[in-house]
């Protein structure tokens, strides 16, 4: 750890990484202006492949959220997520559960962002840790390549997943499904901003 | 919990964020998408906002690796950008100097290019600041300062020069969303963006 990163232990990992606070925000700001009537709208793909309905991409990210998150906090559930992942090869998710409404969904994202925000306000020396959950699913991680009779030199020479990589990886993620979600709202006319 | 669970090989900043060679690469393919035919396609936004065509987008995030390559340098590349003019006011119309497929890409992989050389240094740098970091925070203090927007200097003093990795996410969340978009707009013409996921 170099020593720019002891001169201020005030600071938090959320000071540091701003981005990842903007991005969480944008969404929530993009997802608010679905409209009710339309959370069940899924665009048509001419190529025939399956998409996620408008409620169904700010569901993902709800529970991506609580994803990232238990990955860091080394909890293997999936109580309480939206969706389900594809079993086959047919690429469609499904869901788990319904939403009575956008509210629920948009609490869902704020539950999803409380999770993350308890790593966002740790000291941010501790961006390059690790955490028993990244370190449990490490282990499980090479166990799979091995039981694959694949090489595990380069996994193991990166080791465990640090704070800093889920954090990222969480906005980018999300940033993803934001600017298709964005996309979509601005081509049905809904004012979700510009470029 | 520190990083001893690596192996204590040389790790480099690309090792300690590989979120950000994952996302260009899925950026590059997603944009290598943009042929002659759809280059020109500009999205139709009923409420009557100004939007990135196709290629304008790809033309964009190309401008943007540039953006940030310059931050982290010091350095000014915007005789690479495509883009010649990005007014403030929200849903104003940007221009860009004649852009195709072929100079598109060459420009976003010239701009991986200069990134990659950040992504190859020590990992130990990831949370150091860049000399170009450093003089921009010290300008843009500066301007704050000028502006009377004290408040928002103290704050920005407080964070400090952005750090390498502090850059590198910035340029991956901003790309995130652009590529996000653009994937949109392709796979409602019927492109095959699966094979760039």
């Amino acid at each position: 750890m170099d020593s720019s990163m002891q001169a201020s232990p005030a600071m938090t990992i959320g000071d540091q990484m701003p981005w990842v606070g903007m991005t969480l925000s944008y969404l929530e700001k993009i997802a608010a202006l679905i409209p009710e009537d339309k959370l069940d709208w899924r665009p048509a793909d001419p190529s025939g492949k399956w998409s996620f309905s408008l409620g169904e991409i700010a569901m993902h990210c709800a529970d991506s959220r609580s994803m990232f998150a238990r990955t860091l906090s080394g909890d293997a559930s999936e109580e309480g997520y939206w969706m389900k992942y594809p079993e086959d090869d047919s690429g469609v998710w499904t869901r788990s559960r319904e939403a009575a409404n956008l509210q629920e969904i948009l609490d869902s994202l704020v539950a999803g962002r409380e999770a993350l925000e308890a790593w966002l306000a740790r000291p941010y020396n501790e961006l390059l840790n690790t955490t028993p959950g990244t370190i449990a699913g490490f282990e499980k991680h090479l166990a799979s390549l091995r039981e694959a009779g694949k090489d595990t030199a380069d996994a193991e020479r990166r080791g465990p997943t640090t704070i800093n990589r889920v954090l990222v990886a969480a906005a980018c993620h999300e940033a993803g499904h934001r600017g298709a979600l964005q996309t979509l709202l601005r081509q049905m006319g809904v004012n979700a901003g510009s470029e | 919990m520190d990083q001893s669970g690596a192996s204590g090989a040389a790790l480099s900043v690309g090792d300690g964020l590989p979120i950000v060679a994952l996302c260009l690469s899925g950026s590059e393919r997603v944009c290598k998408l943009v042929d002659d035919s759809l280059w020109a396609l500009r999205p139709a936004d009923p409420s009557g906002r100004w939007s990135f065509s196709l290629g304008e987008l790809v033309m964009h995030i190309a401008d943007a690796r540039w953006l940030f390559a310059g931050q982290l340098d010091g350095a000014d590349y915007s005789p690479r950008y495509f883009v010649t003019n990005q007014p403030r006011d929200p849903g104003a119309i940007w221009t860009f100097r004649p852009g195709a497929p072929e100079a598109a890409l060459e420009s976003l992989q010239d701009g991986r290019a200069a990134i990659q050389r950040w992504l190859e240094q020590p990992l130990e740098k990831l949370w150091q600041p860049t000399s170009g970091t450093e003089d921009f925070f010290h300008s843009y203090q500066q301007k704050l300062r000028a502006a009377g927007e004290e408040e928002m200097a103290q704050a920005y003093a407080r964070r400090g020069p952005a750090s390498l990795a502090r850059t590198l996410s910035g340029l991956v969340a901003h790309e995130s969303g652009h590529r996000g978009s653009l994937q949109t707009l392709l796979r409602l013409q019927g492109a095959n963006t699966a094979e760039a996921d």
